[in-house]
């Protein structure tokens, strides 16, 4: 779907959209009327701020430019891995101690436990999926010669 | 030669190019032979860990 929005639109679309939800989970929760009409406010306006800044920055020529604006090219790709990388890792380890705290005071750990099997297994599904428990055959034993996917010229 | 015409030339941002030059970033393959085509150089050169040494 994203395809049909132009680029630099597809990240702040990304983000308003997630703060849509998020106020309207707050604008329909339980609780006080008032407190939850006033979160989502709140929440939807910081959501539409962060999608204007994105959509200003999304302009610029940089790096960042370029992840927000969806017209990385392979170095930044990378960086934007790295960065979503870390992301997953430190979200991994606040479900780790959530889990833990929660647990040490009685609390209600379920959640915590969710998120972190949820990243865990992510993790997991992960490494499957990019290739990382696929078998390769022994040292060459029965590997026919392939052309090289470029045409090398010797050099002169 | 600016680096902004290199950059759409090989179909990357000016960042990545300045990257390059520098030595910050190693592009990966594909990008080395757009690269050594554009340049008309071995693509070899691009990975010499002597000419960084001599700065060549």
């Amino acid at each position: 779907m994203m395809k049909f929005i132009r680029p630099r639109l597809r990240m702040p679309v990304r983000i308003a959209a997630l703060g849509a939800v998020a106020a309207a989970v707050f604008a329909a929760g339980p609780g006080p009327r008032a407190l939850g009409i006033a979160f989502a406010v709140i929440t939807g306006g910081l959501a539409l701020g962060y999608a204007i800044a994105a959509y200003v920055r999304a302009g610029e020529d940089s790096d960042l430019g370029a992840i927000y604006g969806s017209r990385a090219d392979e170095r930044q790709k990378l960086i934007s891995l790295q960065a979503r990388g870390l992301a997953g890792a430190v979200a991994m380890a606040a479900a780790f101690g959530g889990f833990v705290i929660t647990y040490a005071v009685h609390g209600a750990a379920w959640p915590f436990e969710f998120l972190f099997a949820v990243t865990a297994a992510s993790y997991g599904y992960g490494l499957t999926i990019y290739g990382a428990d696929k078998p390769v055959p022994a040292d060459d034993t029965g590997a026919a010669y392939q052309e090289p996917p470029v045409p090398i010229k010797p050099r002169p | 030669m600016s680096q902004a015409e290199v950059a759409a030339a090989l179909g990357v941002s000016r960042q990545t190019v300045i990257s390059i030059e520098s030595g910050r970033y190693l592009p990966s393959l594909p990008l080395a032979f757009r690269i050594a085509r554009f340049f008309d150089l071995p693509v070899d050169k691009m990975f010499d860990p002597e000419d960084e040494e001599t700065g060549a």
